[in-house]
């Protein structure tokens, strides 16, 4: 997708090239664009929020070679020759329906705005630690703000994924 | 919102990235993890020109012990530290203070050498680095150094790096067989700056005496506070009693004069030198005792 | 006084068929979760605009020169826009509703500024970021004024004025009986002091919408926004006719009364008015730490006479509260506050008195609870030191006081509906008690606590409150509703949903919900007050019945049966045996000539209220209930964390018990934030938290698993006999967390937030029991 005419007279753009959700893609940038700025306004991944600018809030959420990172405090340029994972490129396909899943029946989202990164985040978690415990959960997201939830019944979400895996329904 | 305009370029070598330092002058910055510079040039605080991206910089190079101290490439993530076999075994208190440093992603990003060049002093990784002796190897234009952290932070967010000095490394000295250690803070909530900060280091001879002992407080006053001294008053030579453990913090936080502010006014800073101190010191007690398999 | 007008009664229906009542996941979670769903900000087209507010460093000056010349001669500014080039200045607000002046809010200031972030300036540019360095080239000339910081010595003579007219902004006045008799004649009297704080809304998604004239000449505005109304007051800015403004609200990233009163929709008007051209604006988080409304701060002070065995028989309280520097919404929460001061208790002697007072703080507004919420701290503290006084069970204390059904309030009003609140403090307490205790240890000690509360859904009754919603059937018996509710994320969209297929028997997956549009929608007023589920879920019960009630009888022929016995349900009319799928029914009635659809209007109860007596109609109904919780406390370090927590509310009947639940849950996390640890801390009006890194609201660490109780004891007022539970949620919270405190440590808390320090001072008070 090109990036539209934005910056006024061209300052100092670069062509940044790396794999976002297993596609390679490539950004004409500018240096002071983040990496949120550019997913959301260039590459159309508006599922990417930004909360607040300072790393705290997390819905900017995305995997930086596998690992959670705050993009509204990565540069664009600096994703170059790197793998970046949106909350909706996440996969294996059939573990994130069934999370989402288990989110939804959970009652796990409200407002939604912190939901796809904090989904990420529990996802991240999971695969790092299949047989995490609900305050391993708790201890997990606790860099993901929410204001609406409470966080009870996030949790709530990821112990039906979990139950969902053991007894093989649900998954797949 | 948005951070100002700047040139960027990547570095190959701390080498490199020190020579462009001394080119461009002040207002050219490294950026490595970024968890502590972007957040303030997206509020327009901080307006770098250049920015020096050195995250490439020995890529994959990973902890490593040689001649009895633990090397950590500069760029070490502070996940890394958290996870690694190597930093847990020799320098386990940077273990734990990365996992209490900022939330999941700060400690994806953020490194060892970005965290100690900004000199934070509520900062838990400075504050480990001053209680366990760590060193950092410098490289500038002109050659390279050594400074040991207590000579490293000067006061807030000031070191004693020249303009073009980069961290190439943070050396860690191992310690003898009968050592424990304790870490204790306490911040408003998780993931957030922490108010006070203790790191203790106990080894204790074949009989339980203290051998040697070392405190630092983060989070007090503008730089680390080394208590080890007054500790050391108090608890080497000595079977280190609770009631010493008790007055040799005391002796620490009745010395240094913690500041005031919204956060935290200086007399509950005092109150909580006292109380962190003497538990990290209890931890690290317990542990030397544990240590020798006794 | 004409009295109060009932509310046309609505039939009586008893859910059958299943929707309500159940936990649906139906409406637009799945795609919030995929993230899929557009939020106000998620608009980016060539050639947009964008927008950035210029503000006011100073809490107190006069403007002496706004100099613009070099953003406007710097490469990508559009416009640079002042006062001047506002066609009517003025936010218009009716901030009490009671015919009480008000000082003219200015949409931008050109003489003077009252606060820190008043906004003097609009930057419009071609990218976000050359509207920030455009916004940043504007230059201000400032002389500093004297300014006054603290509501209190806002109230002292010789404190410096915040308007001409002087600082008291609304002055409330209640009283029954003779309470300073009833006072003299006392057992006890029980004095006590009580502050709070103000805080911030902190919804996750900033303030954002994307505004543009349409191809008809309209101005068209996309926002997050809780008051789509709002249209109105953007139409007199720019001196249009009212129908040349649209409103469309997104679903918000939160709202919690923080974007009740108009965020980004004036300064985009006046952008895309003078540009011509689509518009973007969205708020950065200090940007709206610093600038937004926060809750009222409030300082109480209680007076409460007792009889030696613990009934209260007078209460004499002052409360005043922070307004910061423009009116907003302070006289309807100092109002709120006003009413409910006394809580859910018994007293024939009252005299309230709630003064919303100006400083040159960020004028606070609107925020989940809305005065009724900060008094909760108030009179539930007082309830527990009348305990301890007394030497008496504080759930004793409380029982023999509660209001009941043959109670007044203190404007005289008699109590709407039974209060459960008894049912509800039985309930959270024995929830509670079967949690296991926990041992204290050297450093740590635990206590445990509750509060209860009673808190208003719907607006004050003096408004003639009504909201309107639109009902109709597809040819293949899919149901449409039109109602221009905007959600904050509560499930505000599918409760109506839910509600409009129980009544016509279809499934709530079969029912599309459109919100929140001025143009295309019904107007239902704002979700505010908690009065979305009582107002538009009555709107659409009501149409929906009616709809119902103009079809049934196609039905009941082709079945052969009277109207009476039909049945609605599983997508299907029927009487015994004898079915009709809804498609058939609604072709039948096409071919009978019959509107499938229909539109109606819910009037709320409608009465009156004279300020100067203190007497009159107020809130249409309560939402009563009593939280508990467990605490640990370290005496060394002050810190308190939160083991156990059980919400427990009388909600009428649960539309979706799942969505109550969760509101019950945010609520009190909210609440947590509220009372242990969030607060704006402004220092002579210059506020020290702006950073969201300096903002402690709750992570997932500092809050327990919450246990909600849902109690459907007695009907409300809204559709099928429920009560709001939006707002009620929160209020309790501060109270219990306080109450936990005093059983752990042996001293109570008056101060929010409960900070470790705090405790600490409060050990030092109590002589902390040695060991």
């Amino acid at each position: 997708m090109p990036s539209p005419a934005r910056m006024g007279p061209a300052v100092d753009r670069s062509k940044v090239e790396f794999v976002l959700d297993e596609e390679p893609v490539e950004a004409w940038v500018e240096p002071n664009q983040t990496l949120l700025e550019v997913l959301r306004t260039v590459l159309g991944h508006t599922d990417v929020k930004y909360g607040c600018g300072e790393g705290v809030c997390g819905t900017c959420t995305v995997l930086f070679d596998g690992d959670p990172v705050s993009s509204c405090l990565v540069f664009a340029v600096q994703a170059g020759g790197h793998v970046v994972t949106t909350p909706r490129g996440a996969g294996p396909p059939d573990e994130i329906a069934a999370l989402r899943a288990a989110f939804l029946a959970a009652g796990a989202a409200q407002c939604g705005f912190c939901t796809p990164a904090m989904l990420l985040t529990v996802h991240h978690l999971l695969m790092e630690n299949r047989a995490a415990g609900r305050e391993d959960i708790r201890s997990g997201i606790s860099g993901n703000l929410c204001r609406c939830t409470g966080y009870t019944k996030i949790l709530d979400a990821v112990e039906y994924y979990q139950a969902g895996r053991r007894t093989g329904s649900g998954s797949a | 919102m948005y951070p100002a305009p700047f040139d960027y370029v990547r570095a190959g070598s701390y080498q490199e990235a020190a020579q462009l330092l001394h080119d461009r002058g002040e207002n050219a910055k490294l950026i490595a993890g970024g968890q502590s510079l972007v957040p303030m040039m997206n509020l327009r605080l901080a307006r770098p020109e250049l920015l020096i991206d050195i995250n490439d910089v020995g890529r994959g190079a990973g902890p490593v012990l040689r001649d009895g101290w633990l090397h950590m490439p500069a760029v070490t993530r502070q996940r890394a530290l958290e996870r690694l076999p190597a930093v847990a075994t020799h320098a386990p208190l940077f273990a734990t203070a990365a996992a209490h440093t900022g939330n999941v992603r700060v400690r994806t990003r953020g490194t060892i050498g970005g965290n100690l060049a900004h000199a934070d002093p509520s900062s838990e990784l400075s504050c480990v680095a001053v209680a366990t002796e760590a060193e950092v190897d410098v490289v500038g234009a002109d050659g390279s150094r050594r400074i040991a952290a207590t000579d490293l932070f000067i006061t807030d967010l000031t070191t004693s790096l020249e303009q073009s000095e980069v961290i190439r490394s943070v050396e860690v000295p191992t310690r003898p067989a009968r050592t424990g250690y304790g870490f204790a803070e306490l911040a408003r909530r998780a993931g957030e700056f922490a108010i006070v900060i203790a790191a203790a280091v106990v080894t204790l001879d074949e009989l339980g005496s203290c051998q040697g002992v070392r405190l630092a407080f983060g989070g007090v006053g503008a730089r680390i506070v080394d208590g080890s001294a007054m500790a050391a008053e108090h608890l080497v030579g000595v079977d280190p009693t609770p009631d010493r453990v008790v007055a040799a913090v005391a002796g620490t936080s009745g010395a240094s004069s913690p500041r005031d502010d919204h956060q935290a006014s200086a007399q509950y800073r005092s109150r909580l030198m006292a109380v962190l101190g003497s538990r990290a010191l209890r931890d690290a007690i317990a542990g030397a005792n544990g240590a020798s398999g006794g | 006084m004409t009295g109060r007008q009932a509310a046309p009664p609505i039939p009586r229906v008893v859910p059958r068929s299943g929707s309500v009542g159940q936990a649906s996941v139906a409406g637009e979670f799945a795609e919030k979760i995929a993230g899929g769903l557009a939020y106000a900000a998620d608009r980016y087209e060539p050639g947009m605009l964008y927008a950035k507010v210029v503000r006011s460093v100073l809490p107190s000056a006069e403007i002496i020169a706004i100099d613009s010349s070099e953003a406007e001669r710097l490469p990508g500014t559009v416009a640079i826009l002042t006062a001047s080039d506002v066609p009517h200045n003025v936010v218009s607000e009716e901030a009490s509703g009671l015919g009480m002046t008000v000082i003219q809010t200015p949409v931008l200031a050109s003489k003077r500024v009252r606060y820190a972030g008043e906004p003097i300036a609009i930057a419009v540019a071609e990218s976000p970021h050359l509207a920030e360095v455009a916004a940043e080239s504007v230059f201000v000339d400032y002389e500093p004024l004297d300014g006054v910081y603290d509501a209190d010595a806002a109230l002292l003579p010789g404190s410096p004025d915040v308007h001409e007219r002087g600082n008291v902004l609304a002055d409330w006045n209640l009283a029954s009986g003779d309470v300073d008799a009833a006072m003299a004649a006392a057992d006890h009297v029980v004095v006590g002091e009580y502050f709070t704080q103000a805080v911030d809304h902190a919804y996750l998604e900033p303030e954002a919408g994307v505004g543009w004239i349409d191809a008809d000449g309209i101005v068209t505005l996309q926002v997050a926004t809780q008051v789509i109304e709002h249209a109105t007051e953007i139409a007199a800015l720019l001196g249009l006719p009212e129908n040349r403004v649209r409103v469309i609200a997104t679903y918000m990233g939160g709202g919690f009364g923080g974007k009740e009163d108009m965020t980004v929709e004036p300064f985009l008007a006046l952008a895309v008015w003078n540009t011509g051209r689509k518009v973007q604006m969205v708020w950065s988080r200090q940007e709206s730490l610093l600038a937004r409304p926060k809750r009222h701060p409030f300082t109480m002070r209680y007076r409460t006479g007792v009889t030696a065995d613990g009934k209260l028989v007078a209460q004499d309280i002052d409360i005043v509260g922070d307004a910061g520097a423009y009116p907003y919404l302070s006289p309807r929460v100092l109002f709120a506050g006003a009413v409910t001061a006394a809580g859910p208790y018994r007293c024939e002697n009252t005299r309230i008195r709630a003064r919303a007072v100006f400083t040159n703080n960020v004028p606070n507004s609107a925020f989940r609870g809305f005065g009724a919420m900060q008094v909760t701290f108030g009179y539930e503290s007082q309830l527990d030191r009348i305990a301890a006084t007394i030497g008496a069970d504080a759930g004793q204390v409380r029982l023999i006081n509660f209001l009941d059904e043959h109670d007044s309030l203190p404007t005289g009003e008699p109590v709407p509906t039974r209060p459960a609140v008894a049912a509800t403090m039985e309930a959270a307490t024995q929830a509670l008690s079967e949690v296991e205790r926990k041992e204290p240890s050297a450093t740590l000690r635990y206590g445990r606590g509750f509060g209860c509360s009673m808190q208003p859904y719907g607006r004050t009754v003096f408004f003639q409150d009504r909201a309107s919603s639109w009902v109709g059937f597809q040819a293949d018996g899919t149901v449409i509703v039109r109602a221009g509710v905007t959600d904050l994320g509560g499930g505000q969209a599918a409760s109506l949903g839910q509600i409009a297929a129980e009544v016509l028997g279809v499934d709530p997956e079969n029912v599309v919900v459109h919100i929140g549009d001025t143009h295309l929608n019904p107007l239902t007023g704002g979700t505010f007050a908690t009065r979305q589920l009582y107002m538009s879920g009555n709107a659409v019960l009501k149409t929906a019945m009616e709809l119902r009630e103009t079809l049934a009888d196609v039905a009941a022929d082709l079945l052969g049966v009277a109207p009476s016995h039909l049945e609605f349900g599983g997508s299907a009319v029927s009487a015994g045996d004898s079915r009709l799928t809804t498609a058939e029914w609604v072709r039948a009635c096409e071919q009978a000539n019959l509107p499938v659809a229909h539109m109606s209007t819910f009037f709320a109860e409608s009465g009156d209220f004279d300020p100067r007596t203190g007497k009159g109609q107020t809130f249409p109904d309560y939402t009563y209930g009593t939280h508990a919780a467990e605490v640990s406390v370290d005496l060394e370090t002050g810190v308190v964390e939160v083991l156990a927590y059980i919400g427990c509310h009388d909600v009428g009947l649960a539309i979706n018990p799942l969505r109550v639940e969760g509101q019950i849950q945010g609520g009190v996390a909210q609440g947590l934030g509220y009372a242990l640890s969030e607060e704006i801390i402004t220092d002579n009006g210059t506020n020290q938290s702006v950073l969201f890194a300096d903002y402690l609201m709750p992570t997932s660490r500092e809050v327990p698993d919450i246990i909600p109780l849902i109690l459907e004891e007695v009907p409300g007022k809204g559709p099928f006999g429920a009560r709001g539970i939006g707002e009620p949620a929160i209020a309790p919270v501060a109270a219990t967390i306080a109450s936990a405190i005093e059983n752990a440590i042996g001293a109570r808390p008056t101060e929010l937030p409960i900070t470790p320090e705090r405790i600490l001072a409060l050990l030092e008070e109590r002589h902390r029991p040695g060991t």
